[in-house]
């Protein structure tokens, strides 16, 4: 059964589950004995999600038609937008310039990004169903585009379990912005509720209910210590539910422990804590650096799947409907070097291989103005990258046309990053499913391909 | 779970019966085949149908898929034991497990019998089984149960002793602990007459008013319950909470389910509405809040297809909730495991189409429009004594293509809302508009004439947007217009993509107000005039065009008042506006009302830009029940009764299984809200049929509750025999109680209880949701409410879509999204840390050690509180030991009142014991 060859924390959490009433999973795997289902590629998944949508040719694909196009009502015929103000056509602010071996083009916007570009698998023609925040966002994190559904690391860690004895499958790091769509995007939807995504604050907050209020861990060892004889005293021979929860207090114990030596960055060296930009001048940079480095830090102890969201900056998350330029710059200073130190931290510690780096947001952006100097949000065509894990460094995939507006060559579906990304951890996205109201319902719906392209 | 088929070959040497294995087989090819042989036709793959007995045995290509008695001839078999993995079915999968190839063998073998899915079947009273022991049986139920063990060689559990099943019924009927009074009645009359005792308390139970509190929270797992819209902002849904309210006031009057059906769908529409005795409100309108507690998306890009999601969501809820079927699916294409085709699923539509959703204005006790009779027609007699009706001719354009209305006489087919709005004042009438004699020049349709101080809404029948410019002449203060777009009305909220289609109206004078919808032109849209308070509003004409000029009016301003009598006005109004004072204010809630009738197309694969044929407005043919629809109006009516015809048998057998589910823990039918092929069969399914049978006898929810709770089956005790659990590991069969783990709601409940901190008080608007710094995103409210939500039950807690409590939400409290009839019961380390580190429980122990220790005895008022028992020796030695440690360490650290803080600790722990949340 899943919950007893998954090993660690997962097992100890669902093996309570099992015969129980949870109110989707009666048989959870059907047909599936052991997990994974293959050999995984990535142990762990560090998903950096950027909220709000960067433009993909002022990022990581470049138009030139765009430069010589700018100030000309935009040609090809425009879909309907969010905020059906349509502008013309509009140039990228940055430079492009050729890095690494393979010669990916970056802009000006990533020059530390840019130095990994041999590790980057940059695909330019991912798409969404969704023009707004909410519904992209869902849809994005969960492959529906309404809430209610369980997040992709909630998908991994229900798969997966978690390998560490004492933190969860699926952390969330909180930079300081909400998706839209709220904490819903990091739900477990209908499966049980230790694979919901659980928030860890960067600053000394760490994760809710993990600190002790009592004043002296003497205070609380004794409470537990007589909560264990009054259960003994009840149940002397504890079984199912019983005995699942009295482990979980025990191993709720522990997280009390777990979170703040996870927690505690003071003993990284000052090299590291410099490639990660911890010593950076601008505030959010060292947030998301501090972001990056416990990503680090929850993949080395075994935790599933880990996603980042963005600092705040002044302005607004990557969500220039004007004012483009100074919005755009904002978010990538946040975000460029604690990526960049993020992957050369993990490469250098023999972690890339086995870690799935996988930067991406709900959509991309309009290669015509919204007004003047905003760009609107853009479903039809956009970049993600992915990086490590079994992931084929130094290659492009797909296009967009010679607007960047829709992707034109190799399109790609956020269920076929899904069904990627599950594939790359060892999971058939076909077979992990769970039986909901009538429907065997999976992370890629009835969708989904696996792109053995992207794959070494 | 293990199928039926496989239990009952391990229990009983009988061979299971055709039905049984019909039952697990429909499961078996459902999960495994349906999606390519199954009712879809589009989906169909090689014309194999396997659903019908008709396609199990037409013989194709190759043969018949089914031959009975013959399973190596059926290519059924042949086809997915193939050794070739290209010709294995089903493709791309793992081969079928060897005990589902078994089955469909033994299936076949048996002469593969098709009888109709069992939950389509009539009711039937089925007729009591024999059993052995007579003596148990305290209720016919119980014998369908003692019977399936007998057949079974197994025996019931022992009796629950008193305590664990006063402490279980309480939980059950209530949701809260029984008092420690109660222990020692209940206790006392138990050793004289046990029979008595236990009637007495349920009885108690059943007429308490938090009965409806805990059923009506099961309940709005179904109906989705929320306050807010969820998405990006997290909009508010106001008035929902009457809503909430509405469903715990029906349970608690045991209102018949039939009714209470009726109320949710069609309240509106009922001809004979109840009126709540303590308030004189129509009681039967707010049921249909029901409709409207979905999330919701501002700005979509596709106004139309946010329609059609939230018609999805309403349709969804709709049939899981009263019939468990999952109509949903026959959205993009028919049913891929029931028989609904898609066209159901359309014909459902129209009647969302034809309906609206308000906040309607509920009249208490009449006394508005009474007040507002005299009112009116004080005011226009004194109108007309002041001056004289003229008569204004009128001039009749021919050809005027952009009018959409002029309000010159009557105005069919627009729906009048509250109070305010009656039909239009006829040109050349005068009239009073506030202190004000005035002569209308044309035809008016005015807010104000019955009395400023009526409220109402009028909207427009629904029309097609033809013009880019909607534009209205009107004049009045704090009143608006809204342009609804494809029943969108998110825009109260956000305007992005809809900035006009809101207008404010503050201007007494007559004025043009213009709204740019050209953006939606051919989209269908109506027009709300609103008067929600003291002001008024008055509209001339309204029209389209393709302009923002103001347009040719076919009228002019008021006509000259003509020379009165000021000092007779103002003595008439004098008296008038004495009795408007003392006109009530209509109490709002959410509801529905009817709108133009419409009937839906089916949409091709589900895309709304792809009409298919026109599917008129019916029931879902599965449920048996003819239909008519009327000339005017939704019919939603029509179709709520659809679902209580005698030949309908789902709405009656999914509602007992639901009562029987909340009180044994699990349904008979165990997905209680999927009664499709791909649920489960029932456990007991002449059990299921007899309690149905019961339920639509009276439709009383409290009675079959009763009978439940008052069985011999109910009062079995959690400890299992081994022998049996050896056999029936998944207790199927019930040979003894299942051992519950309290709801979320219940847990925090019974926290408040003990430390006396619970306020009783029934019903009332919610309590704003307490923050943690956790809580983070769009929409957060500006302020936190109280840690201890002011010490009211779970259940009226603010439940913002975006905000959930992370307590309930631990304790799997079901998001808010989708009908959950079956909660999860997960068991994870998150609600050990909120046992051991939230505040509120750590603020709640303190006040508990500060209620107990003015007590006689602490430590055994505290047992009785949280464990409805007193201590064992053994557990009052370890907690006074515990006490002294903790005090000692309390000390050490320089506590002021380290006694009290042993004590609040020791409140704490035991809240902390698995004790403290599961019901033996």
């Amino acid at each position: 059964m899943l919950t007893r060859s998954a090993g660690g924390f997962g097992a100890v959490a669902l093996a309570g589950l099992f015969g129980e009433v949870p109110g989707a999973i009666a048989a959870p795997i059907p047909g599936a004995t052991t997990l994974p289902h293959h050999p995984a590629r990535a142990r762990s998944v560090i998903f950096l999600y950027m909220d709000g949508g960067p433009a993909q040719m002022d990022t990581f694909d470049p138009k030139p038609r765009l430069i010589k196009e700018h100030g000309n009502p935009f040609p090809m015929t425009i879909e309907a937008t969010q905020f059906d103000n349509n502008g013309l056509t509009l140039q990228s602010p940055w430079s492009f310039s050729r890095h690494g071996e393979c010669g990916h083009p970056v802009s000006a916007l990533f020059p530390h990004v840019a130095t990994c570009a041999d590790e980057l698998c940059v695909v330019r023609s991912m798409t969404s169903k969704f023009s707004e925040h909410t519904n992209a966002n869902y849809f994005l994190h969960t492959g529906l585009g309404l809430a209610g559904r369980p997040s992709m690391g909630a998908w991994a860690s229900y798969g997966l379990g978690s390998e560490s004895r004492d933190l969860p499958g699926f952390v969330v790091l909180n930079g300081g912005l909400t998706p839209p769509g709220g904490l819903d995007c990091f739900s477990n939807g209908f499966l049980p509720a230790t694979h919901q995504g659980s928030v860890i604050k960067p600053d000394n907050q760490g994760m809710a209910h993990v600190r002790p209020l009592e004043r002296d861990v003497a205070l609380q060892e004794q409470k537990l210590s007589l909560v264990g004889q009054l259960d003994a005293l009840q149940s002397p021979d504890a079984q199912g539910a019983l005995e699942s929860a009295i482990a979980n207090q025990e191993m709720a114990f522990r997280m009390q422990w777990a979170v703040p030596e996870l927690m505690g960055i003071d003993g990284e060296s000052k090299a590291t804590r410099q490639l990660y930009g911890l010593d950076a001048d601008y505030e959010p940079t060292k947030i998301f650096g501090r972001q990056c480095l416990l990503a680090r830090r929850l993949v080395e102890r075994g935790v599933r799947f880990v996603e980042l969201t963005c600092p705040a900056v002044s302005g607004d998350r990557w969500d220039q409907h004007n004012n483009l330029k100074d919005g755009h710059e904002n978010n990538a200073r946040a975000v460029d070097q604690p990526i960049a130190g993020l992957l050369k931290d993990l490469r250098s510690r023999g972690l890339l291989d086995e870690t799935l780096v996988v930067w991406a947001a709900e959509f991309g952006r309009t290669p015509f103005a919204q007004g003047s100097d905003g760009r609107d949000h853009n479903p039809f065509g956009y970049t993600i990258w992915m990086a490590g894990g079994g992931i084929r460094g130094g290659m492009t995939y797909g296009a967009t046309d010679e607007f960047g507006y829709k992707a034109v060559e190799n399109p790609l579906e956020i269920h076929d990053l899904h069904a990627t990304m599950l594939h790359l951890m060892g999971l058939d996205h076909t077979r992990l499913n769970v039986t909901v109201g009538g429907r065997d319902m999976r992370l890629t719906d009835v969708h989904g391909h696996v792109v053995h392209d992207l794959i070494t | 779970m293990i199928p039926a088929v496989i239990l009952a070959s391990i229990l009983a040497p009988a061979a299971p019966t055709q039905a049984e294995l019909a039952a697990d087989v429909r499961g078996l090819l459902a999960a495994k085949c349906f999606a390519c042989h199954g009712p879809d036709a589009e989906s169909r793959k090689a014309g194999l149908r396997l659903d019908t007995e008709d396609g199990q045995r037409r013989a194709g290509r190759n043969g018949p898929a089914v031959t009975p008695g013959l399973p190596a001839s059926s290519l059924l078999l042949q086809r997915i034991t193939h050794s070739d993995p290209d010709t294995r079915m089903p493709p791309e999968a793992p081969p079928l497990a060897d005990d589902d190839i078994q089955l469909l063998t033994t299936w076949i073998e048996a002469g593969a019998a098709w009888p109709t899915h069992w939950a389509w079947n009539p009711i039937e009273n089925p007729t009591m089984p024999g059993v052995t022991r007579t003596d148990w049986p305290r209720d016919p139920l119980d014998a369908f149960v003692l019977g399936r063990l007998e057949s079974a060689n197994l025996e019931p559990a022992q009796d629950a002793d008193p305590l664990p099943w006063l402490r279980r019924v309480h939980f059950d009927l209530i949701g809260l602990p029984p008092s420690p009074d109660t222990l020692d009645t209940f206790m006392a009359e138990w050793a004289i007459d046990p029979d008595a005792a236990r009637v007495k308390i349920v009885d108690e139970l059943l007429s308490s008013p938090h009965f409806g509190e805990h059923w009506g929270r099961h309940w709005l797992d179904l109906a989705r319950y929320a306050e807010t819209c969820g998405h990006e902002f997290d909009y508010p849904i106001p008035h929902a909470w009457r809503y909430r309210n509405w469903v715990i006031r029906a349970f608690n009057e045991d209102v018949p389910y039939d009714r209470f059906v009726v109320e949710q769908v069609a309240g509106d529409l009922v001809p004979d509405p109840r009126i709540n005795p303590d308030t004189g409100l129509d009681d039967s309108i707010p049921g249909t809040g029901f409709w409207h507690l979905s999330q919701g998306t501002h700005a979509p890009v596709d106004v139309r297809l946010d329609e059609a999601d939230r018609i999805a969501n309403q349709l969804d809820v709709f049939g899981k909730t009263f019939t468990a079927l999952t109509l949903s699916c026959a959205r993009c294409h028919d049913h891929k495991f029931d028989p609904i085709p898609a066209s159901d699923y359309y014909a459902l539509n129209g009647y969302l189409q034809s309906s609206r959703r308000r906040n309607a204005y509920l009249d208490p006790g009449n006394r508005i429009e009474a007040g507002l009779a005299d009112i009116e027609s004080d005011r226009r007699t004194l109108a007309q004594a002041l001056t004289q009706d003229i008569d204004v001719p009128l001039e009749a354009r021919d050809d005027d293509p952009g009018l959409v209305e002029s309000f010159e006489g009557p105005i069919p087919g627009w729906f009048i809302d509250g109070q305010a709005f009656t039909d239009p004042i006829p040109a050349g009438s005068p009239y009073l508009e506030d202190d004000e004699l005035r002569l209308a020049a044309s035809g008016l349709l005015h807010s104000g004439v019955r009395s400023p101080r009526a409220q109402g809404t009028v909207r427009s029948h629904s029309f097609p947007i033809t013009g880019d410019w909607l534009h209205h002449r009107v004049k009045g203060r704090s009143s608006r217009i809204r342009v609804i777009i494809d029943g969108f009305m998110l825009n109260e909220y956000n305007a992005l993509l809809f900035e006009d289609c809101l207008k404010n109206i503050d201007n007494e004078s007559w004025h043009h107000v213009a709204q740019r919808v050209g953006k939606y032109r051919g989209h269908t849209a109506w027009i709300e005039y609103s008067d929600d308070g003291d002001g008024w509003i008055a509209i001339d004409e309204v029209r389209f065009s393709d302009s923002a000029e103001e347009p040719d009016w076919s009228h002019g301003d008021d006509l000259d008042t003509p020379a009165h009598d000021a000092d007779r006005l103002r003595s008439g109004l004098e008296t008038i506006q004495a009795a408007e004072a003392d006109l009530p204010t209509p109490v709002r809630v959410l509801a529905m009302a009817d709108g133009t009738p419409e009937d839906e197309y089916v949409f091709i694969r589900g895309d709304h830009d792809n009409p298919g044929p026109l599917a008129p407005r019916s029931a879902p043919g599965l449920l048996n029940a003819p239909i008519t629809t009327p000339e005017s109006g939704s019919g939603r009516l029509e179709l709520a009764e659809a679902l209580l015809v005698d030949s309908n048998p789902l709405t009656a057998r999914v509602m007992a299984n639901r009562i029987w589910h909340h009180l044994m823990g699990r349904g008979i039918v165990e997905t209680v809200d999927d009664f499709g092929a791909m649920g489960r069969p029932p456990t007991h399914p002449l059990l299921l049929d007899h309690l149905a049978t019961r339920f639509r006898s009276d439709w009383s929810v409290k009675n079959l509750v009763r009978a439940i709770v008052l069985s011999r089956t109910y009062a079995m005790s959690s400890e299992a025999d081994p022998a049996a659990l050896e056999i029936d590991p998944g207790n199927t069969l019930l040979h003894h109680a299942p051992m519950k783990r309290l709801t979320a709601e219940s847990i925090r409940d019974a926290i408040l209880v003990s430390a006396g901190s619970l306020d009783p008080a029934v019903g009332g608007p919610p309590v704003a949701t307490h923050l943690t710094p956790y809580m983070t995103g769009r929409g957060r409210p500006g302020s936190s409410g109280p840690l201890d939500g002011d010490g009211r039950r779970s259940i009226y807690l603010e439940v913002r879509r975006n905000f959930l409590s992370p307590m309930l939400q631990a304790f799997d409290m079901p998001l808010p999204m989708e009908t959950t009839g079956r909660r999860s019961v997960s068991n994870v380390p998150a609600q050990a840390l909120i046992l051991m580190n939230d505040p509120f429980v750590q603020d709640q122990s303190r006040r508990w050690a500060d209620r107990v220790l003015a007590e006689a005895d602490p430590i055994r008022s505290m047992y009785r509180s949280a464990f409805g028992r007193d201590p064992l020796p053994t557990e009052r030695e370890a907690a006074l030991a515990f006490i002294e440690q903790q005090a000692a360490t309390h000390r050490d650290l320089g506590d002021e009142h380290p006694e009290q803080a042993g004590w609040a600790d020791l409140g704490h722990a035991l809240f902390n014991t698995k004790e403290f949340i599961y019901l033996r």
